[in-house]
């Protein structure tokens, strides 16, 4: 039971990091598709720092940085080109795929996966037979702190009028660029730790190593309907369907491949349920 | 008109000059030996004619796939499956040319039919899922063909593995297309890409479903005061588009690999969405598109032959055009 719940919480912590990030450029009104690419340059730069530094803290900053020099590059090209958003978001994918494959390939020899000796483990306090990482505790400080961000200070109201009223932001002489900016690198901050979680906890890179989260990420967003307060059950509800498909992996003999599709069909028929809900509500309005 | 399509032009070889710079930069940071990368990069495919063919042969399926992008795109729809789609098009192409196999050619006639129609499903269901209930195209399509990837690598390698052979992957096809510019791979799956381009042409800038197509696409609102109806225009460009996505790897099965091998369609639903965008949502664009790709493809191939350098520097210049195509102010506004 214990290594349920500890699997439940792995793989919650990088889905709410995520989440939580998202739900800001979604506040600030645009869909950040290149969470995926985020969190795959900051996995391979925080292990690397990580292994230079034998620091976690150290690697967890390279991740960051990555992260949301990355997600400066994303905004500022597509505004400074005035791009579509979902293309750019695409392309940041591809670029980190492409970035960290040739910097594996020409440090480490491989495009696949690199594994690194003496890194420091991630720091756990044993709670009777569960294990929470910092990590965990992190992403729930961090979300306590982005919902009073959100809702009661100046930077939360304008990245929300943002979202709901750029005609009021204008008039009021913020730029909506500028704001859009800070919410693709807040986004990149949160990837950014999220990536770290998920290499350093693993102590190796893998191409792919983000598995999907990223989506899983924009899909938690809409289940909580872009609700901050539902964004850990709605989170949760990934976290333990995954867990489930890895427990059931061990009792049963599902064929590997059909259980990694698990998560996606999951996220999918949830994405679809609410997508019926919605449409519901909105003909009894009518 | 005139001066827009001008600049457009101006953006688009501009657009091409900067990813052929990155290439080059790319190329001198990380070759030992750089010239010879460079060298082998855009000369490699031209070298010979067993390269040169290979570049022509490797146009087949992204021509098809980047027509499948542009009806959806077209139709205002976004189809991140694509990946998913040829995939599974092409095990179904495979899959269904071994069973008729004594029938002969005519085999491969059934294959891609079939796989036009399975990769139809497979994005007519997202197209299911926006129509009824406005569910997002872009996040279901792609998670729909991240399902059927895994799918497919489970029916590659369990229960229609070739037990003869050490690659992962089915049967071989005892009848394919022929080759037309030996030695090289080149088949004749280019001319029936060259029809599908003038088709879909025609279908998009002629035909009454295509002009609905492009209707719907350009102002929904006024497409329906016209009396089209929306939600079939969805769903004949999903089904569309997925077909041609399924063609796309039916035609790299019975014209280049012979057999459905495990992940060998990996990238070429990005690449045709890179294809589609510099194709600048013009159909007979996508034969131009599709040769560059797939010139700087098989060049950065010959140079991972030759040189300490690795094919994913393709990525880097796929990034780019994605990151530049969509550009109001390099192109105008496009629509």
């Amino acid at each position: 039971m214990s290594s349920i719940i500890n699997n439940i919480l792995n793989i919650l912590t990088p889905i709410l990091l995520i989440a939580t990030g998202a739900l800001i450029t979604d506040k600030a009104g645009s869909l950040n598709i290149a969470l995926e690419g985020l969190v795959t340059i900051s996995a391979l730069f925080s292990i690397i720092g990580a292994s230079i530094s034998h620091s976690i803290l150290i690697g967890t900053i390279f991740g960051i940085i990555s992260a949301m020099i990355l997600s400066y590059i994303l905004s500022t090209l597509t505004s400074k080109l005035k791009a579509n958003i979902f293309i750019t978001g695409l392309a940041t994918n591809l670029l980190a795929t492409g970035i960290c494959s040739i910097i594996t390939f020409s440090i480490y020899g491989t495009r696949g996966l690199v594994t690194f000796k003496n890194l420091v483990q991630i720091h756990k306090i044993h709670l009777f037979t569960i294990d929470i990482s910092l990590f965990f505790l992190l992403a729930i400080l961090l979300l306590l702190i982005t919902q009073v961000m959100l809702n009661n200070s100046a930077l939360g109201l304008r990245i929300r009028a943002c979202g709901e009223d750029p005609h009021a932001l204008k008039s009021y002489g913020i730029s909506r660029t500028k704001i859009k900016l800070i919410s693709f690198m807040l986004s990149g901050f949160f990837c950014g730790i999220a990536g770290s979680y998920l290499s350093l906890n693993l102590g190796s890179y893998v191409p792919g190593i983000s598995a999907g989260k990223g989506w899983i990420g924009l899909v938690v967003i809409y289940l909580a309907g872009s609700n901050i307060k539902y964004l850990i059950p709605a989170a949760l509800a990934f976290a333990i369907a995954e867990a489930m498909s890895i427990y059931f992996q061990g009792i049963t003999n599902l064929p590997p491949d059909i259980v990694l599709a698990i998560p996606s069909l999951f996220t999918l028929i949830v994405m679809v349920i609410v997508s019926i809900i919605i449409h519901n509500k909105n003909l009894i309005k009518r | 008109m005139k001066s827009k399509s001008v600049q457009t032009l101006k953006g688009i070889i501009l657009i091409i000059s900067l990813s052929l710079l990155i290439l080059i930069i790319l190329a001198f940071l990380l070759s030992n030996e750089p010239l010879k990368t460079l060298n082998a990069i855009f000369l490699g495919p031209f070298s010979n004619l067993y390269f040169f063919g290979n570049t022509i042969n490797s146009m087949i399926p992204l021509i098809f796939g980047g027509l499948g992008i542009l009806v959806a795109l077209r139709c205002g729809l976004m189809n991140l499956g694509g990946e998913g789609q040829i995939y599974a098009g092409g095990l179904a192409t495979t899959l269904v040319a071994l069973k008729f196999m004594p029938l002969g050619y005519i085999s491969i006639v059934i294959g891609l039919l079939v796989g036009f129609i399975v990769a139809a499903l497979i994005s007519g269901l997202s197209g299911v899922f926006k129509v009824k209930w406005n569910t997002s195209e872009l996040i279901t399509t792609y998670l729909v063909s991240a399902v059927f990837i895994f799918i497919t690598n489970y029916l590659i390698s369990s229960p229609f593995k070739d037990p003869q052979t050490n690659l992962i992957a089915t049967r071989k096809l005892q009848y394919m297309l022929h080759t037309i510019l030996n030695p090289s791979l080149l088949t004749t799956g280019i001319f029936y890409a060259i029809i599908a381009v003038i088709i879909i042409n025609h279908y998009l800038n002629n035909s009454r479903l295509g002009y609905a197509n492009r209707l719907v696409g350009y102002n929904k609102e006024f497409a329906r005061y016209g009396g089209i109806s929306i939600n079939k225009t969805y769903m004949i460009a999903m089904l569309v588009s997925g077909g041609l996505h399924g063609l796309a790897g039916g035609f790299a099965i019975v014209g280049t690999y012979g057999s459905a091998i495990k992940s060998f369609s990996g990238g070429m639903g990005w690449n045709s969405i890179a294809i589609s965008l510099i194709a600048l949502n013009n159909p007979l664009g996508i034969i131009p598109a599709a040769f560059f790709f797939a010139w700087i493809n098989q060049g950065t191939l010959i140079a991972m032959q030759s040189t300490n350098i690795t094919s994913d520097i393709t990525l880097i210049v796929q990034s780019c055009i994605l990151f530049l195509t969509t550009s109001v102010v390099l192109l105008g506004d496009n629509k």
